[in-house]
């Protein structure tokens, strides 16, 4: 009786394997148009890939699209006033970085489907737009000593009254709540850039499954 | 145990399938290659952009090329690619989704043909902001019905409501708005705040506005913004006026109106004097209606600067504000003006005469004259320091001290003079260039094409240009992100520099496929000689530049765009999208006209552009008068016979009477153009004409020599009655620097012309005519032109004496010859009646001096000389026409308005002095 109940249940995964084997799949498809040039799944999935290789965060596929759009605009900025390219070296650092996390590159070719020349590129990419970004806002970037002591008494003291730990001294965190609020400042300031730039810009999503 | 090993065999399944395909396939042959459009037939050049084919290896890469190639071409609105496995192989399907575009626009009847919505038909569509053609987008679509309700609302109707539906067929979509109207509002009551009680009965009366009156919120902003103006021009500058309307259902609306008339702004200037106009045009109050601390401000800084400017080095002014109750508040503008001071002279110390001369060129602050004081201006000193020190710079003195010192008298306190001194120190010279980074351009031809020369002043200026050279240099070799780093050291002494260039080369860029996009009726074959890319070599910026000048050029595009897709790493190449929207096909002009011999006068012209798609072009031009009429034809073309050759077809056909001649003439005529370089150019033409004038004897006086009389009218030389068909050959060779007003180069022109009877023309002749202008740029932007012009034709009559034909003679004499004499009078004249008859041979030499006066005036002195002889046996150098004279340029915007006087320097007994002469442009 187990046989019989195996037989068909092996004769339905058989069949399954097969037709998914032999139905037709999407490879590749547009999901987003910035102006006139479309952004490809497969981009999207590369990004995905490198993420995981640079230890970040997952992010749905919508959000990565939209990452994908982000990062197009900024490219564009960066690239209408070229500076010098990204010490080899600096490439050569981070790449270092992400193989530490695989024996060899023929395994990390192999499981995450990246060519290196690929992975290089991307690397030199994410390194100029970071350049650039520090380049155009860090300078404007502020920070007040009245800043961080309403940051203090407002949002870190509360916290940690609420989770009942008492407040260290404000002169022992000033200098880390300082460097958080001075991301955080710039981290405004990238996004409302980018608001800006996606506003000028003709956006289309795709929606898929 | 079932169930779940089923569901764990579905699971494996689904995660195979919905994992990244992609791999799956990544190194399997590809077996085959469809295109599926979703609707409607593919495009032609569709297939030509798939980066992958049949027989390749399967890359993923290739296929997202593909997808970005294929969307790029405009012509669809999604892209998907699937694979199927076939046997060891991978079959591919782009399935191609293509853009649907706006078709009809319709308003929906019957709402459409009442009498509310018709009227303001186009003015609904033009709201909508969609047009036939564009791309179909849904959302565009709502957003224009909402736009359009809100028009209607603005127009009344209050309760108006517009939907939208789109019929999509295919690839195009009708899109038809339907309107419920509902009824227009009439006022129900108005009701006035914030504004005195007797100001509310201006206002209404002002703005016309009755309860039960038809509402329309433009006509009630317009008469509200009318009534602000109106207070703001009386000084009220912080006066405001807001009306709301409350729809009343079913059909009434009320309007509140907000207003508060604020204090009336004066202005005041003490302290100085200052005219009326003149404190408007420093205080910018009145004029922007707004009484805002920023104006205010500007305003004080804008008095200051006008005294100071005026020779008041110590001017300051404040202000002062004074509010009277709520109804007046006055800006009082305190002026203190201080000495008033004049520069006495300017001495410059420390240089040699030849460099003070230059110097002094550069200054801005004069001394004063005797006809006019000079005031000191501070900053302008100032400015001509740095100006003088930016000079020294350049040529070389990188240690130059420059200081400016005033000197002042206790004798005369508003006077000063100045002293520039100046301390040039050691002339500094490059020394050595180092160079590094450049690998794929060789390091001698960099520094060969950045002009940099080792020994050469070391110019600061001269060092960046190079800079950007060398940046232009790997630009236009395909280094688009190239950066160049510039870094110069003295040396102690200041004698000797080095420049490093230090050289980012980047990547190179290819040229990928090249996409054009946006032709509808246009060839991409026409196109194509335009596009000076080529796939796979190397991209540079300017052939980008050059190719969208180019397409411009053509005249078939109202608008062109190039842009370079993001370069694909693994091909180490940018697609290049070349986006074009073709201009209107048909061009129709006419007008209507009077003058005093064609009395009415009625012209047209008809035009079509770019036929078949060829960049082709025809026009049929007609004219109507009472005295004449003119019917012209012409057609050109790019190419001829398949070669590069441009070509041009006339025709004309023209009847009618002009100085009182009756005559008909008929022509047609053919052009061929062979550019054969940048500055040199040949034609090669054939023409037919035949002019008849029916009241006019054969023998007439310049229709003959040999006349023994006839009409003593002047017959207009191009209405000389004649049967000619010639072939001609020209060469033009053109570098002079600028055509209308050149300083520089030389412009060329030969042309030789053969009537021959086997070409049936009535009159055979040949001639030939050279012409040459030489522009030497001289010293205070002073130029020297050499005009030199050859001509000499002989008929085959039997009569080998005999004249060419009139409309082929030389002439000379007028305001681009010889400019002491009247326009022809310089030619041999029929003895019988004194008419300028022209001769066979043509002999002139111009020269002419072109210096400016002011900005937009020149002045000119010329010397023209030359003759025109019968024919070749009489010519007598000595008895040449020997003329000389002044004249005046005026540039404008059309080229330069000409006035000129030429004398003549041996004229005969009963010849007039001289001649002016008023034309546009230069004569040569």
């Amino acid at each position: 009786m187990k046989q019989l109940l195996r037989t068909p249940s092996l004769f339905l995964l058989g069949v399954v394997l097969v037709a998914s084997a032999a139905r037709a799949e999407i490879v590749d498809r547009i999901v987003a148009v910035l102006d006139r040039e479309a952004i490809t799944l497969s981009e999207a999935e590369q990004a995905a890939e490198y993420r995981a290789l640079r230890g970040e965060e997952e992010l749905s596929m919508s959000k990565l699209v939209e990452r994908l759009i982000e990062a197009r605009l900024v490219e564009r900025e960066v690239n209408r006033y070229p500076e010098e390219s990204i010490p080899q070296k600096q490439i050569d650092e981070v790449l270092d970085a992400i193989r530490q996390s695989f024996h060899s590159e023929e395994t990390l070719v192999d499981i995450k489907g990246i060519t290196l020349d690929e992975l290089e590129a991307l690397v030199r990419k994410q390194l100029t737009v970071q350049r650039y970004l520090e380049r155009r806002f860090r300078p404007l970037v502020y920070v007040t000593e009245a800043d961080i002591e309403k940051y203090y008494a407002d949002e870190l003291v509360p916290v940690l009254d609420d989770a009942g730990e008492a407040a260290p001294l404000f002169e022992s965190v000033a200098g880390s709540m300082r460097r958080i609020l001075e991301e955080k400042a710039f981290n405004q300031r990238v996004d409302r850039w980018i608001g800006v730039l996606k506003s000028r810009a003709h956006v289309r999503r795709y929606v898929w499954q | 145990m079932f169930s779940s090993s089923i569901l764990a065999g579905v699971a494996l399944a689904l995660a195979l399938a919905t994992g990244n395909a992609s791999e799956r396939f990544t190194g399997m042959v590809v077996d085959d290659i469809q295109m599926a459009s979703a609707r409607g037939p593919l495009p032609e050049r569709a297939r030509g952009l798939v980066a992958i084919q049949t027989g390749d290896t399967y890359d993923p890469a290739a296929v997202r090329r593909s997808i970005k190639r294929l969307y790029a071409l405009g012509s669809f609105s999604d892209i998907k690619v699937d694979a199927r496995p076939v046997g060891d192989g991978v079959a591919l399907t782009f399935h191609l989704y293509p853009r649907v575009i706006v078709g009809e626009i319709l308003l929906s009847e019957p709402v459409a043909n009442s009498k509310e919505v018709s009227s303001m038909r186009e003015t609904l569509l033009e709201e909508g902001r969609i047009s036939s053609g564009e791309p179909f987008d849904t959302r565009q679509v709502e957003k224009a019905a909402a736009r359009m309700a809100e028009l209607l609302h603005k127009k009344g109707f209050l309760w108006a409501q517009v939907d939208s539906e789109a019929r999509i067929r295919e690839a195009e979509a009708q899109v038809v708005f339907h309107i419920e109207l509902g009824p227009r509002a009439r006022i129900q009551e108005i009701r006035i705040q914030g504004v005195p009680e007797h100001t509310k009965e201006d206002l209404r009366r002002q703005a016309a506005l009755k309860p039960g009156s038809l509402y329309d919120e433009e006509t009630v902003d317009k008469q509200l913004d009318t009534i602000l103006k109106r207070w703001k021009s009386n000084g009220f500058y912080e006066a405001q006026l807001d009306a709301k309307a409350l729809p009343q259902p079913p059909d009434r609306v009320s309007i509140d109106i907000q207003g508060s008339l604020g204090p009336r702004v004066l202005i005041e200037a003490v302290g100085a004097e200052l005219s009326q106009k003149t404190l408007s045009q420093l205080v910018p109050i009145e004029k922007e209606a707004s009484n805002s601390e920023d104006l205010i401000e500007e305003s004080r800084a804008n008095i200051e600067a006008y005294f100071l400017v005026r020779g008041f080095p110590d001017a300051s002014v404040s202000v002062e504000r004074e509010l009277v109750g709520q109804e007046r508040l006055t800006f009082r503008f305190r002026i203190e003006t201080g000495q008033h001071v004049e520069v006495g002279s300017i001495r410059i110390v420390g240089v040699s005469d030849v460099d003070e001369k230059t110097i002094r060129t550069l200054l801005t602050t004069r001394p004063s004259g005797r006809l006019r004081a000079s005031p000191y201006i501070p900053r302008s000193w100032g400015d001509d320091q740095r100006e003088v020190r930016r000079y020294l710079l350049q040529q070389g003195y990188h240690r130059a001290v420059v200081t400016g010192e005033l000197e002042s008298t206790d004798e005369d306190p508003g006077r000063v003079d100045l002293v520039l001194r100046i301390e040039k120190g050691p002339e500094a010279h490059l020394e050595s260039i180092v160079l590094s980074g450049a690998k794929q351009i060789q390091p001698d031809d960099v520094i060969k094409n950045s002009g940099l020369k080792v020994g050469e002043v070391f110019d600061a200026n001269k060092l960046i240009g190079a800079r950007e050279t060398i940046i232009n240099l790997y630009r236009n070799r395909g280094f688009r992100q190239a950066v160049v780093k510039l870094a110069t050291e003295l040396d102690a002494s200041g004698t000797r520099g080095t420049a490093s260039i230090l050289i980012e080369e980047g990547v190179e860029t290819r040229v990928g496929r090249i996409i054009i996009t946006g032709l509808d009726q246009t060839k991409e074959q026409t196109v194509q000689p335009h596009v000076m890319l080529f796939p796979q070599e190397p991209l540079s910026s300017e052939d980008l530049l050059e190719t969208r000048q180019q397409l411009i050029g053509t005249g078939l595009f109202r608008d062109v765009s190039v842009e370079v897709l993001p370069r694909d790493p693994a091909t180490r190449s940018s697609d290049i999208l070349i986006d074009l929207k073709e201009a209107p096909r048909t061009t129709v002009g006419y007008g209507f006209g009077y003058s005093e011999r064609d009395l009415v006068r009625v012209e047209g012209q008809l035009t079509r552009h770019n036929i078949f798609g060829m960049n082709r072009s025809a026009s049929v031009f007609a004219r109507a008068s009472f005295r004449s009429n003119r019917l012209f034809f012409s057609y050109q073309q790019p190419s001829t016979f398949g070669l590069n050759l441009p070509s041009f077809v006339t025709a004309v056909r023209e009847e009618g009477e002009r100085a009182d001649i009756k005559f008909k003439r008929v022509g047609v005529g053919m052009q061929v153009l062979k550019r054969v370089s940048k500055n040199q150019t040949f034609f090669f033409r054939y023409s037919l004409e035949d002019v008849e004038l029916p009241e006019v004897p054969e023998n007439a006086p310049q229709v003959s020599e040999n006349a023994p009389g006839g009409p003593t009218e002047r017959i207009p030389r191009d209405l000389a009655p004649a049967f000619i068909s010639k072939v001609s050959v020209s060469s033009v060779t053109d570098t002079r620097d600028d055509s209308v007003s050149p300083t520089r180069g030389q412009f060329r022109i030969l042309d030789f012309d053969l009537s021959a009877k086997f070409l049936g023309t009535h009159s055979p002749f040949v001639k030939g005519l050279a012409q040459q202008f030489f522009y030497f740029p001289l010293p205070s932007n002073t130029v020297f032109v050499l005009a030199l012009r050859g001509g000499i034709s002989q008929t085959f009559r039997e009569d080998r004496d005999a004249l060419i034909p009139l409309t082929e003679r030389f002439f000379a004499g007028g305001a681009n010859t010889l400019r002491g004499f009247a326009l022809d009078d310089a030619s041999p004249t029929n003895p019988k009646n004194g008419e300028p008859l022209g001769g066979n041979v043509l002999m002139l030499l111009n020269l002419e001096f072109r210096f400016p006066i002011t900005k937009r005036l020149g002045g000119v002195v010329f010397s023209d000389n030359g003759k025109v002889y019968r024919r070749l046996q009489v010519i007598r150098l000595l008895n040449w026409n020997y003329n000389a004279g002044f004249g005046f340029r005026y540039e404008t915007p059309i080229g330069p308005v000409r006035v000129d006087y030429g004398i003549k320097l041996n004229p005969r007994p009963d010849e007039s002095f001289g001649r002016l002469h008023v034309s546009l442009g230069h004569p040569f």
